[in-house]
């Protein structure tokens, strides 16, 4: 932290009120800055009682920045005077707080960049790295990727090591359009991990991270698995269709990652048959209906709310799915799943992604 | 882009810089605005204010009606504000003249521990400016610093006040 710089800017604002002077003064009583440059240099009496003069010991964070020195009318010097004192005090720590969030970051920024290097060569980093945050790894962590098509304020971003204030959570950002934090999850939690991770979520959206994409993978505790729930993240953002502020889980959509993780010469020759059928309909909206089905627990009713349809043309919709694939979805739980089977194949040949028009 | 309010807090100590600095970050302010007729007079101390931060934290002194002006002007920055009002009484006075707000917070008169009733801690024309504007629609809440919990309990008292 540069004292000097600081104080010039303050020595900037009391020249426009010729009335007073300030110095800073070193801790033998010498002005070594001060807005009348002539008295640079000169001595001050450190316990004076000129009632024209205050002085004040700077300390922030149990150090001595030195004395501030203030001349000016008597009547308002005590005003003045503990306001700038103030001011002094309270931006030596502010700048002290930068600091300290931007060397931690500087950390939390090289871990993360470990955890993701798919070739792990430098363990011996890797634990000096945890060492210097006293990260403890016995703790689960889950990844929450955040994307923000216009970019992240990197000075917001360092403010939000004070929100977050947890030293066991640790964030990057890896590009100025993507912010990972690895989010550690107490012990005990005394609520199930979506609703505390809906809750915290929400509260990053109130501070300021609004308008933004959320993908949550997988909870892990091992950091070796941590690339892999990254890698959860990425795949629910090339995947999944994503709605601003609404959080999307890794856990929800298990069923879709494994079968569309299915050879797909495996899943080609399964669904040949159905996918000769799909000729006769619109593949895409049947994909929307099918996703927000599977979404509602196959509630016709809250699936007809979300995709905006009277709740009958969308009884229709499934009728005809039914018809086509001589497949009861409504009443059969293997007919639900084989829907879903067939949606995600066919998802997986016309993948769209986030912004994608 | 339209101002939006991240904290509202009444505090006497007003033109005390750590008040804001404690919590700016924490809601992620990047205007403070401090309430206070008797100062809007004084350009010198808004500037000595703002040198508690870079420039780009941007901090004024209004009155009331500077701040409703302030309110409604639209800018292309985004503006995070926290808002930090001298007294109750100036409060009040922004609620009549229009400035909604859904909560607003104090900090803690005494100990966490010891705290007792409105009576104790404010004066008899404070406790109606309260009661009137929780009439309004405001809620108050105590609450010092940005890891202490919410404390709505005191002002949610039915025993007749004072």
């Amino acid at each position: 932290m540069k004292l000097g710089k600081i104080f010039k800017e303050f020595i900037h604002v009391v020249q426009e009120n010729p009335d007073y002077i300030i110095g800073l003064l070193n801790e033998k009583g010498r002005i070594v800055s001060c807005s009348l440059e002539e008295k640079i240099n000169q001595e001050v009496a450190i316990h004076t009682n000129n009632p024209d003069q205050r002085i004040y010991k700077i300390v922030v964070s149990n150090y001595q920045y030195g004395y501030l020195w203030i001349s000016g009318p008597n009547q308002a010097i005590d005003v003045v005077g503990k306001l700038l004192f103030d001011s002094l005090k309270t931006r030596i720590q502010y700048e002290l707080n930068q600091k300290s969030a931007k060397e931690i970051l500087s950390v939390d920024d090289k871990l993360i960049k470990e955890f993701l290097n798919d070739e792990r060569s430098n363990y011996r980093q890797m634990e000096e790295l945890m060492a210097k945050i006293n990260f403890d790894r016995s703790l689960p962590r889950i990844p929450i990727y955040i994307i923000n098509e216009e970019k992240f304020d990197k000075e917001e971003i360092t403010g939000l090591k004070y929100k977050i204030n947890d030293k066991n959570t640790i964030y990057s950002l890896l590009e100025p359009k993507y912010l990972l934090i690895y989010k550690s999850l107490p012990r005990k939690l005394g609520k199930s991990t979506t609703e505390y991770l809906n809750e915290f979520i929400q509260e990053m959206i109130e501070w300021g991270l609004s308008d933004c994409y959320y993908t949550v993978g997988s909870i892990q505790m091992d950091i070796d698995l941590y690339n892999f729930s990254y890698r959860n993240c990425l795949w629910l953002r090339e995947n999944v269709l994503l709605k601003k502020d609404k959080p999307v889980y890794f856990e929800d959509q298990l069923f879709s990652y494994f079968t569309m993780n299915v050879p797909r010469t495996l899943t080609a020759n399964v669904f040949d048959y159905y996918k000769k059928k799909t000729e006769q309909m619109d593949i895409e909206e049947f994909i929307q209906v099918v996703d927000q089905l599977y979404a509602n627990d196959f509630s016709v009713k809250k699936t007809s709310e979300r995709l905006f349809l009277h709740k009958n043309t969308l009884l229709y919709k499934i009728k005809r799915y039914e018809e086509l694939f001589n497949l009861d979805i409504r009443g059969s739980f293997q007919g639900k799943m084989m829907i879903y089977s067939l949606a995600n194949f066919l998802k997986s040949q016309s993948r769209k992604q986030v912004g994608e028009k | 882009m339209s101002v939006k309010i991240k904290l509202v807090r009444v505090d006497n100590r007003l033109l005390h810089a750590t008040v804001a600095l404690n919590w700016n970050s924490f809601v992620n302010a990047n205007f403070i605005a401090v309430v206070d007729p008797t100062h809007t007079d004084d350009p010198f101390l808004a500037k000595v204010l703002q040198l508690s931060f870079p420039k780009k934290k941007g901090v004024g002194i209004f009155s009331v009606d500077q701040l409703l002006e302030f309110l409604q002007k639209d800018r292309e920055e985004k503006c995070n504000l926290m808002i930090i009002f001298k007294d109750l009484e100036v409060l009040k006075e922004a609620i009549d003249k229009g400035f909604e707000i859904s909560e607003v917070q104090l900090p803690y008169p005494a100990s966490r521990v010891m705290i007792k009733q409105l009576d104790a801690y404010y004066s008899t024309e404070e406790i109606e400016a309260i009661r009137y504007m929780q009439t309004k629609g405001t809620r108050f809440f105590l609450q010092t610093a940005p890891y202490d919990s919410k404390d709505y309990s005191i002002f949610k008292q039915t025993k007749k006040d004072g």
